[in-house]
């Protein structure tokens, strides 16, 4: 199963994210970008990395916003199929709209409660990785450990 | 002047009176002389012929030659006469004699003849006749000798009326010509004085049909008339008639201007502006009881100073430019008439004042520019006004400057709100549900409690964050799409929801069936649902809930509907917090909620030209009315009173 790569940049969520995920058995494929630089240098620089089966997306990042890094994976050569899942606070329907027309896959806002929150991300990483067919590769080797590594050392 | 032509004339027409009797006499005599001729040859002709004829006889014995004889013979003595009387009328007498003689003895010789020879015819043979010699012979002989002189007589006769008829018909000729010569220039002589005869007529009633012209011409204008003489004829009349005509005309004027004159000095005298002339050289010449009000000084001490008295910016409206520019363009339709300047005037007490000031030319009656008016309105109020104005538009500005500001920091605040006021709330939940999950051994009862309480007080606070976003999305909202919508359709589904949402409760809904609005559809669902909601709620301790919707038969701006309720009700006296956000009536533990519902109803309902109010009393129920102002279009409007018919 191809990893996820969460970006976050607020580390309570990203703490309750990640137990979420350890409560759905998925944390051991979860890597964790604190900023969009360090998103997009996740899938850009390294050519022989391999790429995320499920990006969640948060929209308030620092550096560089949600929205760009749903631009700069869009418009990536080997990035542009990737699911992008926008996981996020706002539902204002400005971000909505925006995040759709960046070329979104879905729009989930965070729930409040944990129980929910847990739900959500089960039923996220259920359906992306494993419901639903993923988009042919577009090159480059195939998925190594190290990114879970690195995701696991946090 | 006529005269000279005249005696011209008449001198002509004399002479050629005197020519044409020449010519008359001339005429005659040349008639005569041709009539003696002809008569002479008449005779010589019916001589020759009688000769001939005897002639004939004699040498062939035969009586038919004696016709032209006989016929001649019997013509003759008249031919004769003819003769005789055309040789009198030409009156020379030796040609007389010569005709009576010649023609006298040509008559014997032929009557002699015919008698020898009637004697010889009957006697015998020609041959003998003749040759015999006898009586024949001579006779015949004699005759033709008479017959030789007969014919010198008539060519004699002939030859000299000839010669004497030239000289006549010259004579005629050359009278003929300068009758001819006469005629012409009596015709040329009799026009012209009859076209001098016209000109000198015409150019005197022409004169004083062009003075009768001129006078109406001045009747019309109202200028003097012009003498024009008495005479007693139809011209002299007509001028009589225009200088009654005048003289009636006088009257009428002076009263007329009079009254003009009076008019207009009380429009000046009552006119709230100041009213002035002046002179080209800037001297005042009028001065109106305004421009004494406003200016302080009496007409009497203003007139006949410089109008520079009273400017306290130079010119005064006396401007040489100006008076160019009216004078230039009296004659110019598009010229300069009047125009408006503003300029700092002066009052007597040395106070000043902006005013506006209109010049206008004054012209004589022949146009030249002799002064120039002006009309002056104190305009410091004006400009104070303006100034004012001014200030206000742009302290508006500002404060649209300002409102525009705070928009745009509620809607970053707003967005802060939905965004960062939330992730600590999920961390409040998150981890105390982690808490209770992972430690809730650890801890006893009061513990767990505690962590709950966490975890609920970071819910509600999620749900107030939810529900002031939305109410502040409402505030931002612009009403669109205004549309006809069936009020008891919506609540019908409402109801069903809210029914489906809690079966073991016992409801009623009681709704009035066509009740239609113009608005917006999903603002005005807003609306529906938290009045519902509302009272499904605040029936929640009742048996059975009962629930109406319907419209007041008194009806403010559009349509009124209302929602009543068999519930809980409220204390009227603090029935004006109701509608205020986050504001309640009831205990929480009571009645769930944040207190924003009715406030976006009011906020929504308000925003669609209506209003929101409520009626009601401690476990009476309570009614919610609101009223929709459905004036988008009219037959919207009526649908609503069909509507409500049922």
């Amino acid at each position: 199963m191809k990893h996820i790569l969460l970006v976050e940049d607020n580390p309570d969520d990203e703490a309750l994210t990640l137990r979420a995920l350890t409560k759905n058995n998925m944390l051991n494929d979860v890597t964790v970008a604190r900023d969009g630089a360090e998103a997009i240098r996740l899938l850009f620089a390294d050519h022989g990395a391999a790429l995320p089966g499920l990006i969640l997306l948060d929209l308030s990042l620092p550096k560089v916003d949600g929205l760009d890094v749903l631009n700069r994976i869009r418009a990536g050569e080997r990035t542009r199929l990737i699911p992008v899942v926008i996981l996020t606070t706002s539902k204002e329907q400005e971000d909505v709209l925006a995040g759709y027309s960046g070329g979104a896959n879905a729009y989930v806002r965070k729930p409040l409660k944990f129980a929910d929150f847990t739900e959500a991300m089960n039923v996220l990483g259920m359906f992306w990785l494993l419901l639903s067919e993923p988009p042919p590769d577009l090159g480059g080797p195939s998925l190594t450990d190290g990114a879970s590594t690195m995701a696991a050392k946090d | 002047m006529i005269a000279v032509p005249l005696i011209a004339f008449v001198g002509t027409i004399s002479a050629n009176l005197v020519l044409q009797y020449n010519q008359h006499q001339a005429r005659s005599v040349a008639l005569a002389t041709s009539n003696l001729t002809v008569a002479a040859n008449l005779v010589l002709a019916d001589a020759v012929n009688a000769e001939t004829g005897v002639r004939g006889y004699a040498a062939t014995g035969d009586p038919l030659f004696l016709g032209p004889y006989n016929l001649a013979l019997s013509r003759l003595g008249a031919e004769r006469a003819s003769l005789r009387t055309a040789a009198v009328a030409e009156g020379d007498s030796g040609r007389q004699r010569v005709v009576n003689g010649t023609t006298g003895k040509v008559l014997v010789e032929l009557a002699r003849i015919r008698s020898v020879v009637g004697a010889d015819v009957s006697g015998g043979g020609l041959r003998s006749r003749l040759g015999s010699g006898g009586n024949l012979r001579t006779a015949l002989l004699n005759g033709k000798k008479t017959m030789d002189l007969l014919r010198g007589e008539v060519a004699g006769l002939t030859a000299g009326p000839a010669a004497l008829l030239a000289p006549q018909l010259r004579t005629i000729n050359r009278l003929e010509t300068t009758t001819d010569l006469l005629d012409v220039a009596a015709l040329v002589l009799g026009l012209l004085c009859g076209l001098l005869g016209v000109a000198l007529f015409t150019s005197g009633i022409s004169r004083r049909v062009a003075v009768a012209a001129a006078n109406a011409g001045r009747l019309g204008r109202g200028q003097p008339l012009q003498p024009a003489g008495g005479a007693g004829d139809e011209l002299g009349r007509l001028n009589a008639e225009l200088v009654r005509a005048d003289e009636l005309l006088a009257g009428w004027d002076a009263r007329k201007v009079k009254a003009r004159l009076a008019l207009l000095a009380s429009i000046v005298d009552s006119c709230d502006d100041a009213i002035m002339s002046k002179d080209v050289g800037g001297l005042v010449t009028s001065w109106n009881p305004a421009a004494e009000r406003i200016y302080g000084y009496p007409a009497d001490e203003i007139i006949g100073q410089s109008i520079l008295v009273v400017s306290a910016d130079g010119e005064g409206g006396q401007n040489a430019d100006i008076l160019a520019a009216f004078a230039r363009d009296h004659d110019r339709p598009d010229g300069t008439r009047s125009l408006l300047v503003e300029a700092m005037q002066r009052r007597k007490d040395g106070s000043t004042f902006p005013a506006a000031v209109t010049l206008s030319a004054i012209h004589d009656d022949d146009g030249s520019l002799v002064g120039t008016s002006s009309i002056a309105r104190d305009v410091t109020e004006q400009q104070r006004v303006a100034a004012e104005l001014h200030r206000a538009a742009a302290d508006l500005r500002g404060r649209m400057d300002d409102l525009q500001r705070a928009n745009r920091n509620l809607e970053t605040f707003t967005y802060s709100v939905s965004h960062d006021l939330r992730a600590p709330l999920r961390a409040l939940s998150g981890f105390s549900t982690a808490l209770l999950e992972e430690y809730g051994g650890s801890l006893d009862d009061a513990g767990r409690g505690y962590a709950e309480r966490i975890d609920a007080a970071a819910e509600r606070m999620a749900l107030l964050i939810d529900d002031l976003l939305h109410l502040s999305r409402l505030w931002r909202t612009e009403i669109q799409g205004v549309k006809e919508i069936d009020l008891s359709a919506e609540v019908a589904v409402i109801a069903a929801e809210l029914q489906r949402s809690a079966p073991g409760r016992l409801g009623r809904f009681d709704i009035q069936a066509g009740v239609r609005a113009a608005a917006d559809p999903v603002l005005i669902r807003t609306v529906l649902q938290n009045l519902l909601e509302n009272a499904w709620k605040f029936t929640g301790q009742r048996d059975e809930a009962l629930i109406e919707f319907g419209t007041t038969g008194t009806r403010e701006a559009g349509i009124c509907c209302f929602v009543r309720d068999n519930g809980a009700g409220f204390d009227p006296e603090y029935v004006g917090k109701l509608f205020q956000p986050f504001k309640r009536l009831h205990p929480m533990c009571e009645f769930a909620g944040t207190g924003v519902g009715l406030a976006s109803v009011r906020q929504i309902v308000e925003r669609h030209g209506g209003r929101a109010w409520a009626e009601g009393a401690v476990d009476k129920g309570a009614t919610f009315y609101f009223s929709l102002d459905a004036k988008e279009t009219e037959s919207m409007s009526n649908s609503t009173t069909s509507g409500e018919a049922d």
